[in-house]
């Protein structure tokens, strides 16, 4: 590794260390053991949602309906496990299924009625709500059996709540998936050019395919987490969450133009943003603040990133998140 | 006939079709009170989706449409509730709110050549927090629901006969923003930056001006919104309007402006406006459940999108074989 990959490398960390060195000025309560698990754990369904969500925009999409997919799912384990009275590890197993389901669905609307990524899944991130809103008929439900279930999120292994495992290994998954697998390789040349990449073998459409669907996949891991975690489930569960796995994506660096991502930068992006809410809360910042500062963060996270991320708005470019063919 | 005009009569006849079913299904629904409900519910939406269009025009998208009209809302409950500035004052006022968000949108977006979606819906959490920041609060500190009760204000969800005061307004708006792009420079400029912003930037056009002034419009048009709808409901919620943007993002693609920009027009939005709101009254009038509502809406911009991909291909395939037979004839007539 040379000198200037490592400081690219070392620029988010540096940043994250900073931000924790003065939020612990500010905040005395900042550094407390207790404080730093908290915030990891309500980070982990993000970073869960994150893990997968990274490859649509590598490809040079961009994926909006993990919202709807985890609350979807989360509403469909609980039917299955409590309604179906199917086993809770075949239930799971099912609605990861569902999950993915939805996600190649996703991709093949983008790839072969060439329709822009971020117009489908956002259409989807609609229809699935209604859907959800449907199946649950409008209303909340406690998950109350089985236990095992009810562990995943509210258990604790070794002193740490079970779902920051989760996310940790997820992380650690897709990390190596994108940067060690061949599918990781495909994904980053179809993003960064459609053309040549299809003219060295790679299938760009089923490369966006499997990214969708893998993107549907861990929004139904993060739903079942959130589901057993909250210990209920209703359509709106985790409306509004892509917006903060998107943050998370471009705080660490992952470019929406495609072509480029790292999945630690987006779980380092997700503690980071995190840890900006914890601190407007340790600083009794009222909530109604937080979005602003939300968007705020996006802002100047891309701003900055412009240095890092490779420019490819020439001629053809203009258009957001376009496909190039 | 052109291709849009044919898309366009389908749709109409659609429309049609659509109508008397339900007609026959219902007799609530051809009551003059039910068609005018429509035709005030398209307008609505209908208000946002013109600036939406033009900023589609440009290959561009704004998702902070609704939480401009949300901030502009929480603006003029603020003027109403602690000033005596007449509604005449400051509704223009009102109307700024959107001419700077929309300056900042595009500000970022060329200034920084950051991806569109992204920027505005940063601005939209950005704006849905400031919204709640300066709403009204009662003497606990609790949001609280202004009840609007000034008659210039409470005027502009009137009716003037059977027609509801905001149709008016979205035709009134429609026709001249359909003028403006049509028949001026500005105008042409839009479609020429929509369609090819290098070609644009090198025939001399001024994209970045272009693109600063849809999105300024667009958010003109969503404060413009936020007048109407919070005068039909005679209240302000901070969250009022956000999460419309996918029923304007509908609209506009029903009624044919594509999102690869360079192509649209503001009489298609009018009627996909219209379409939409028959749609949803559909809905409501036949007694089915509202939560089936998105998935209509999300599932009719799916299948819209789908059927125009379809459609092009058509026709591009029928140019092709026309000029193909052009080509032929041509060499025919050489050879004789």
């Amino acid at each position: 590794m040379n000198l200037a990959k490592l400081k690219a490398a070392l620029r988010l960390p540096a940043v994250l260390v900073a931000l924790m060195a003065v939020l612990t000025i500010v905040s005395p309560r900042f550094l407390a053991i207790g404080n730093l698990s908290n915030v990891l754990w309500s980070v982990c369904v993000i970073g869960i949602l994150a893990s997968g969500a990274i490859y649509a925009p590598i490809t040079g999409g961009i994926d909006l309906s993990i919202g709807s997919i985890a609350a979807l799912t989360g509403i469909f384990v609980d039917l299955l496990m409590n309604r179906a009275g199917v086993n809770w590890l075949l239930a799971i197993a099912a609605t990861i299924a569902l999950g993915a389901f939805i996600g190649l669905f996703n991709g093949l609307i983008t790839t072969k009625f060439k329709v822009n990524a971020f117009i489908v899944t956002m259409a989807a991130k609609t229809y699935l709500y209604g859907i959800a809103m449907v199946i649950s008929q409008g209303g909340m439900k406690s998950i109350l059996k089985p236990a095992q279930f009810l562990a995943i999120g509210g258990g604790r292994s070794f002193g740490l709540p079970n779902p920051i495992y989760i996310m940790l290994a997820l992380i650690v998954l897709s990390h190596i998936l994108l940067t060690r697998s061949s599918f990781g390789r495909r994904a980053i040349a179809v993003g960064a050019n459609e053309v040549a990449a299809r003219l060295s073998g790679v299938d760009p459409d089923r490369t966006r395919m499997a990214a969708y669907t893998v993107s549907g996949a861990t929004a139904a891991v993060g739903g079942i987490v959130l589901a057993s975690l909250t210990q209920q489930s209703f359509a709106g569960a985790a409306s509004g969450i892509e917006l903060d796995v998107l943050t998370a994506l471009v705080v660490g660096g992952t470019s929406l133009m495609g072509g480029s991502g790292s999945v630690v930068g987006a779980f380092i992006g997700a503690v980071m943003v995190a840890f900006i809410g914890n601190g407007l809360n340790l600083l009794n910042v009222p909530a109604p603040y937080h979005p602003t500062a939300t968007g705020i963060v996006i802002l100047l996270a891309l701003i900055f990133n412009m240095g890092i991320a490779p420019r490819k708005r020439g001629a053809a470019g203009g258009k957001h998140l376009r496909r190039t063919s | 006939m052109s291709l849009a005009a044919l898309r366009r009569l389908i749709l109409i006849g659609l429309m049609l079709a659509i109508g008397a079913a339900l007609a026959t299904a219902h007799h609530v629904f051809l009551t003059m009170g039910n068609l005018m409900t429509i035709l005030q519910q398209g307008s609505l939406t209908g208000i946002l989706a013109i600036g939406f269009t033009l900023v589609m025009i440009t290959a561009g998208i704004d998702m902070s449409i609704g939480a401009v009209v949300a901030v502009t809302s929480m603006v003029a409950v603020n003027f109403l509730s602690y000033t005596k500035i007449p509604v005449l004052l400051f509704l223009p006022l009102s109307l700024f709110v959107g001419v700077v968000v929309g300056s900042l949108n595009g500000f970022f977006i060329t200034r920084f050549k950051l991806p569109e979606f992204i920027v505005t819906l940063a601005m939209r959490g950005i704006l849905s927090g400031l919204a709640l920041m300066i709403a009204v609060r009662d003497s606990t500190g609790f949001i609280q629901n202004v009840y609007i009760q000034d008659p210039t204000y409470l005027w502009f969800g009137g009716q003037a006969g059977p027609v509801y005061i905001v149709t008016i307004a979205f035709l009134v708006l429609a026709f001249f923003t359909q003028l403006f792009l049509k028949r001026t420079r500005a105008g042409t400029n839009i479609y020429a930056t929509g369609a090819n912003p290098a070609a644009a930037r090198l025939s001399g056009i001024n994209t970045t001006r272009t693109i600063v002034g849809v999105y300024i419009f667009s958010g003109v048009c969503a404060s413009l919104a936020a007048v109407f709808i919070s005068s039909q409901m005679m209240t302000a919620m901070p969250d009022l309007g956000i999460g419309t943007e996918m029923d304007v993002i509908a609209a506009v693609v029903i009624g044919g402006t594509p999102f690869t920009g360079g192509v649209g027009d503001v009489w298609g939005t009018v009627i996909g406006a219209v379409f939409l709101a028959l749609l949803k009254n559909g809905i409501t009038v036949l007694g089915i459940s509202p939560w089936i509502q998105p998935i209509v809406v999300g599932g009719i911009i799916v299948l819209t999108v789908i059927a125009d991909v379809w459609y092009k291909g058509l026709a591009e395939a029928a140019a092709a074989r026309g000029a193909r037979r052009a080509r032929d004839a041509a060499a025919d007539g050489a050879a004789a």
